[in-house]
């Protein structure tokens, strides 16, 4: 009785097997692809859940050492963060204990709340350019990140001239 | 004339073969006999309760052993140690060696807020001490980071010393990095693009995550392709990979304090500045600006004024030109030569049942999609790198060589390593068998695999084989009976060498260097409830067992204890088909303890209900004897006799060796 190792070297097998894995690949490898804020919904939905239940510890404890509030601390902006990854800026914003990153939950939250709204500033910029005189005309909108909340995916994109954070459709 | 009508050894456990035929075994009757070498024969030592937190599924790592599951709630999933990490994925409570993993500084009980395993693969860092408490420093982290936004760049226009100044156009793209795991997230989008007149660029980095990130890493084109270039990694010696403690700095100066305008110093009292902090913010009593020279440990000018004036403790935080979370960087085309890409394929994983590692490569199984990772990474799952099984996974056992079994309700087969991409490769050996639960499939003596597919088998290479189970009649109503609260448990006890199968409170063992089965062992009065996981661990066996409510989980040691009554029904002997008159009996046996009494009963005419009682009592010392019935036998005409052999022991060697029988021959045939 040939060992299990032998069988699964076995050349022949090992070929048939290839092929039928490349079949499936053909068939089914298109429809693997995801977008990463997709992937970072499904990432954060999973994170609020998670980081929920290990919350329950600080319902009645009070935050009498710096470790402790270090750890509470920690534990709601990985909350925060969670919520963020779903696209609940304002409610990241809210829970965050990080001021950097409640700052950056605001702006994004405020972007969606106004979603579709732009700034005046012309959609373009010209920069100086080696190759052109009159420069380079480039665009003025850059996109800094792609958010999905779960239904829609929506593109954060920041004005080069005023510094606006805009929420359009991807 | 008196003459020898039987004469029994006790090799092995038979259930299944015809009454009547003989034979030196033991027969159904028998209870709590364990094999343990040549026609030796003992009872089983019991079940000893151990200490910690029991699971439904165990999973050995790092020396120690991992357990999903509690009383509660049934588990699937894994647990693997890599890297000092305990990632795990599936369902259920996770403990690691017996103890639940919570966050010790906000909870110091035991058990109170653990952390539950889910379908998305975390991992929670080792502490030096061996343990896995959750919390900022170990996590658990999700594996693998999420895509930060794109990053912010601006010109420098007087490049600083060690800078090089850039004539052309540049993009930069950043993305994160754990010290952990060495995982990197994909690359940002790129930045806005600058067109750099012998400037050096200064890069505004996003926040970092709360998931284990400890630094960044950057990216850029050659100088000239801006965003429409290929981006690689900048050289770590060009700083392209930095610390998030690096923009994170921060501190105070006391005695802060700023004329009204048109006066641009501050002075601090405490004299704490220094030419490294030119370019940082400084903040206090409502004024904030940045520091544009230091000239003295006092004094600084900065890029501003107060039209008051202001003072108050300051905060220095990193900056650079006064951007906060700002890193000044420049490169030239040939420091690029042989960097890497930057990464565009450290996709987070999906949601899975199952993962593991095989050499360098770990793969996840998410509903029969089997996505296998970049080779040394954590959190690299390209979409693109994922092989395929016909349905969803039950369980996985690590094979021999490297390999990997992988089991459904309705297949088997092998995930092999093999190198490249994907580094791993799978194979189908079998459709439309299977096992049920996850708790059906284990390893046994020498590491051959055991599995339940509606009666014991073994792997004999990729082949079931069903003779392993055949002398045991008792399996057969096994399968109809097995529930996911009570399912069919394999399992292996290396230091007396058994393959244990468990189901309920009973539980069937092979002695494996005999191929020999043991009497069903009861479990009833030693355990509370159903078993339902086995572990091996350091050789020896472990069961769980689920009370009948549901409630407790109880972890044993299998075979060790204060013992057990043993009870050994020989095969049927029918001498010389006419039927005798049996008159003597002669019984040789170990006991360990003077407390409880010895039993000796004979069996006539398969009247198993109603033996004929031969002798009880105390022996009369420990250890090997013979026992004779105080009063011989007179039974006439038995066509049929076995003889049932009973004793208590105390946790010791207690046993039967052989009994024989004597008496006389009927001449003629008698009417049954």
């Amino acid at each position: 009785m040939p060992s299990l190792r032998e069988l699964v070297t076995n050349p022949e097998r090992r070929a048939k097997a290839q092929a039928w894995q490349a079949e499936l690949r053909q068939r089914f490898g298109p429809s693997l692809n995801r977008h990463p804020a997709e992937l970072a919904f499904v990432y954060g939905v999973d994170r609020e859940k998670m980081v929920l239940g290990q919350l329950q510890a600080f319902k009645n404890l009070p935050l009498d050492t710096p470790e402790r509030q270090r750890h509470f601390e920690f534990w709601n902006n990985s909350l925060a963060e969670g919520l963020a990854m779903q696209g609940r800026f304002r409610e990241a914003a809210a829970i965050s204990c990080s001021e950097d990153h409640a700052r950056t939950y605001t702006e994004k939250a405020t972007a969606l709340e106004a979603f579709g709204q732009q700034c005046e500033c012309p959609t373009t910029m010209v920069l100086p350019s080696a190759r052109d005189a009159k420069g380079e005309r480039v665009p003025a909108r850059v996109k800094v990140e792609s958010v999905f909340d779960g239904k829609n995916h929506i593109s954060l994109s920041r004005c080069l001239h005023c510094a606006g954070l805009f929420a359009i459709t991807e | 004339m008196k003459q020898d009508l039987g004469k029994w050894q006790f090799r092995e456990y038979i259930s299944s073969q015809i009454r009547g035929a003989g034979g030196d075994f033991f027969a159904p009757g028998s209870e709590n006999a364990m094999v343990t070498g040549d026609g030796f024969i003992r009872a089983f030592r019991g079940m000893e309760s151990q200490t910690g937190i029991p699971s439904r599924l165990y999973f050995n790592a790092d020396q120690e052993y991992a357990g999903l599951g509690d009383a509660a709630e049934n588990a699937s999933g894994s647990a693997f140690l890599v890297r000092e990490l305990l990632t795990v994925i599936g369902n259920g409570l996770v403990c690691f060696n017996g103890v639940s993993l919570f966050d010790a500084v906000t909870h110091p009980e035991i058990g109170t807020v653990p952390f539950h395993a889910s379908d998305i693969l975390y991992f929670i860092k080792k502490n030096p001490d061996g343990t896995f408490p959750t919390g900022p420093d170990n996590g658990p982290f999700q594996v693998g980071h999420t895509q930060p936004s794109a990053p912010f760049v601006y010109p420098h226009d007087n490049p600083s010393a060690g800078q090089y100044p850039i004539l052309g156009t540049v993009a930069v793209k950043v993305w994160r990095v754990s010290a952990i795991t060495g995982q990197t997230s994909l690359a940002s989008l790129p930045s806005n693009v600058l067109t750099l007149n012998q400037q050096s660029v200064i890069v505004q980095f996003p926040d970092a995550d709360f998931n284990g990130q400890t630094h960044w890493g950057i990216g850029v084109p050659k100088i000239g392709f801006d965003i429409l270039g290929v981006f690689y990694e900048l050289p770590t010696e060009l700083q392209g990979e930095i610390p998030e403690t690096l923009l994170t700095y921060q501190r105070t100066a006391t005695g802060a304090s700023i004329p009204a305008a048109p006066s641009n110093t501050v002075t601090v009292t405490d004299g704490s500045l220094t030419a490294a902090d030119v370019g940082r913010r400084i903040a206090f009593g409502g004024f904030d600006s940045w520091i544009t020279a230091v000239i003295s440990g006092s004094q600084c000018t900065v890029n501003g004024t107060s039209a008051t004036g202001a003072s108050g403790t300051a905060t220095i935080k990193h900056a650079v030109d006064g951007i906060l979370r700002g890193l000044e960087i420049s490169w030239t085309n040939g420091a690029l030569i042989q960097q890497n890409l930057v990464p565009d394929k450290a996709f987070t994983p999906n949601p899975g049942q199952f993962a593991g590692s095989i050499n360098d490569t770990l793969w996840l199984d998410s509903d029969g999609i089997i996505f296998v990772g970049e080779p040394n990474e954590i959190g690299s799952f390209p979409p693109d790198n994922a092989i395929f099984a016909n349905e969803r996974a039950v369980q996985y056992l690590p094979g021999a060589e490297g390999m990997l079994l992988r089991f459904g309700k309705h297949s088997f087969g092998v995930i092999n390593y093999v190198g490249g991409r994907p580094a791993l490769e799978y194979q189908e050996f079998w459709h439309d068998l299977g096992i049920e639960f996850p708790q059906n499939v284990a390893r046994g003596s020498g590491g051959r695999v055991l599995l339940w597919l509606g009666r014991p088998a073994m792997l004999d290479g990729i082949t079931p084989n069903y003779d392993y189970g055949a002398k045991v009649v008792e399996f057969v109503t096994w399968d109809g009976q097995q529930t996911a609260d009570k399912p069919i448990v394999p399992g292996y006890d290396g230091i007396g060498d058994y393959e244990v199968w468990c189901l309920g409170q009973t539980a069937i063992c092979k002695y494996v260097p005999k191929d020999a089965w043991c009497a069903p062992v009861n479990l009833a009065g030693l355990v509370n409830g159903n078993i339902v996981a086995a572990l091996t661990h350091h050789r020896r066996l472990y069961l769980t067992a689920r009370s009948l409510d549901g409630t407790t989980l109880t972890r044993y040691q299998w075979d060790v204890g204060t013992g057990s009554i043993m009870k050994v029904q020989s095969s049927d002997i029918r001498p010389n088909g006419y039927g005798a008159t049996i008159t003597e009996v002669n019984t040789q046996g170990r006991v360990d303890n003077l407390t409880h009494p010895v039993k000796i009963e004979l069996i006539s005419n398969y009247d198993d209900a109603a033996p004929v009682l031969l002798y009880q009592g105390v022996a009369p010392r420990v250890g090997i004897q013979d026992f004779i019935p105080t009063e011989e036998p007179n039974i006439i005409d038995s066509k049929q006799h076995a003889m049932k052999l009973t004793l208590q022991s105390a946790g010791g060697d207690a046993g039967w060796d052989f009994v024989e029988t004597k008496g006389e021959l009927n001449e003629v045939r008698t009417p049954a």
